[in-house]
């Protein structure tokens, strides 16, 4: 046992300082294969990131409103009054709004 | 001269740590060291920013994948040791770190996550050397291991790792709180204060072991 009871170390005198001087800078760029072929390599062995898939919209389930179609008008008519205003709303696209512009505007006249 | 590599394709296994512990340590021999900071999140900058980082000991930023490989070239023969801190994803940065490395260093938590991860950089270190007949020495280095037990999942791991015959570095990096303080207080575990981080002398005596085990596997490659 040595005067100090330290157990002797395994890897080496820890106090003895490191020594790099047997290292330095190269003198010219080391040789190695052209990085696009080592790059082939690793997309060949699927070495690379998980491409992240593009996110898919789910389908809305509302149809979205793009006419600003959004009042509503509730009126109680007579069936033949029904009837007439549809016969003529087929003269214009079959559209309940244009063929009540198209009568309003007609009025106005 | 030797420019080391640390890869793995998995974050958090203890890379941008050992790449800074390595380079300070070897900074204090008196060498220039340059670290690569290949990693989007630049780390070492980060580092570097906090101050008193050693004024041997460069940080080299805002890399991409056009201008890696010149980056290490230059940088082999501008600067003793060139220490590349790789992003955690395999990505082209890390094929250009692979080829032109003396040494590739994986480090890996002793959890089979981590190994998994290790064994995938393992593989496609071992293709690059069939394919172009190379010899690109890599070693495992276990990271944040605790001082006191060894884990059953350190043991299992570490018997597959010898089984396979890859080689582990003898030397592995301790869980303290000293290397993790790294880089909130910025510097090296050299310009620490012991009052304000615990068991410093055991972490300084860590990374110099680290150092020195680096120092041999290069040495061997050398006389190889």
């Amino acid at each position: 046992m040595n005067a100090d009871n330290k157990r002797a170390t395994i890897f080496g005198n820890p106090t003895k300082p490191l020594d790099t001087s047997d290292f330095s800078a190269r003198d010219k760029p080391k040789p190695a294969p052209k990085p696009e072929e080592v790059r082939a390599v690793a997309e060949e062995v699927g070495f690379q990131p998980l491409e992240a898939k593009e996110p898919v919209a789910a389908p809305s389930r509302r149809r979205r409103a793009k006419s600003r179609r959004t009042a509503q008008f509730n009126i109680k008519l007579t069936p033949e009054t029904l009837e007439k205003f549809w016969v003529f709303a087929e003269e214009h696209e079959g559209d309940g709004e244009k063929a009540m512009s198209a009568l309003l505007i007609q009025a106005a006249k | 001269m030797p420019v080391i590599s640390m890869v793995s394709t998995k974050g958090g296994t203890g890379k941008s740590t050992t790449a800074n512990v390595l380079a300070c340590e070897l900074a204090l021999t008196g060498a220039d060291v340059a670290i690569i900071d290949a990693d989007p999140n630049q780390p070492q900058v980060a580092w570097a920013a906090l101050g008193n980082a050693p004024d041997n000991v460069t940080v080299i930023s805002e890399i991409n994948k056009k201008t890696m490989y010149k980056t290490i070239e230059a940088a082999e023969v501008k600067y003793t040791f060139v220490i590349i801190d790789c992003e955690g994803t395999a990505n082209p940065i890390v094929s250009d770190a692979v080829s032109r490395a003396d040494l590739v260093l994986i480090p890996l938590q002793a959890s089979h996550l981590d190994a998994t991860q290790a064994a995938k950089s393992v593989a496609f270190i071992q293709e690059v050397e069939g394919r172009f007949r190379l010899k690109i020495p890599y070693t495992f280095i276990f990271t944040r291991t605790n001082a006191a037990i060894r884990t059953r999942d350190y043991k299992d791991i570490s018997g597959q790792v010898e089984s396979h015959g890859i080689p582990i570095l003898p030397i592995q990096m301790i869980e303290r709180a000293a290397f993790r303080g790294i880089f909130s207080f910025g510097g090296s575990i050299h310009t620490m204060d012991s009052k304000v981080v615990s068991n410093l002398e055991k972490a300084r005596d860590n990374a110099k072991a680290l150092a020195g085990a680096v120092l041999d596997v290069l040495r061997k490659k050398e006389a190889a």
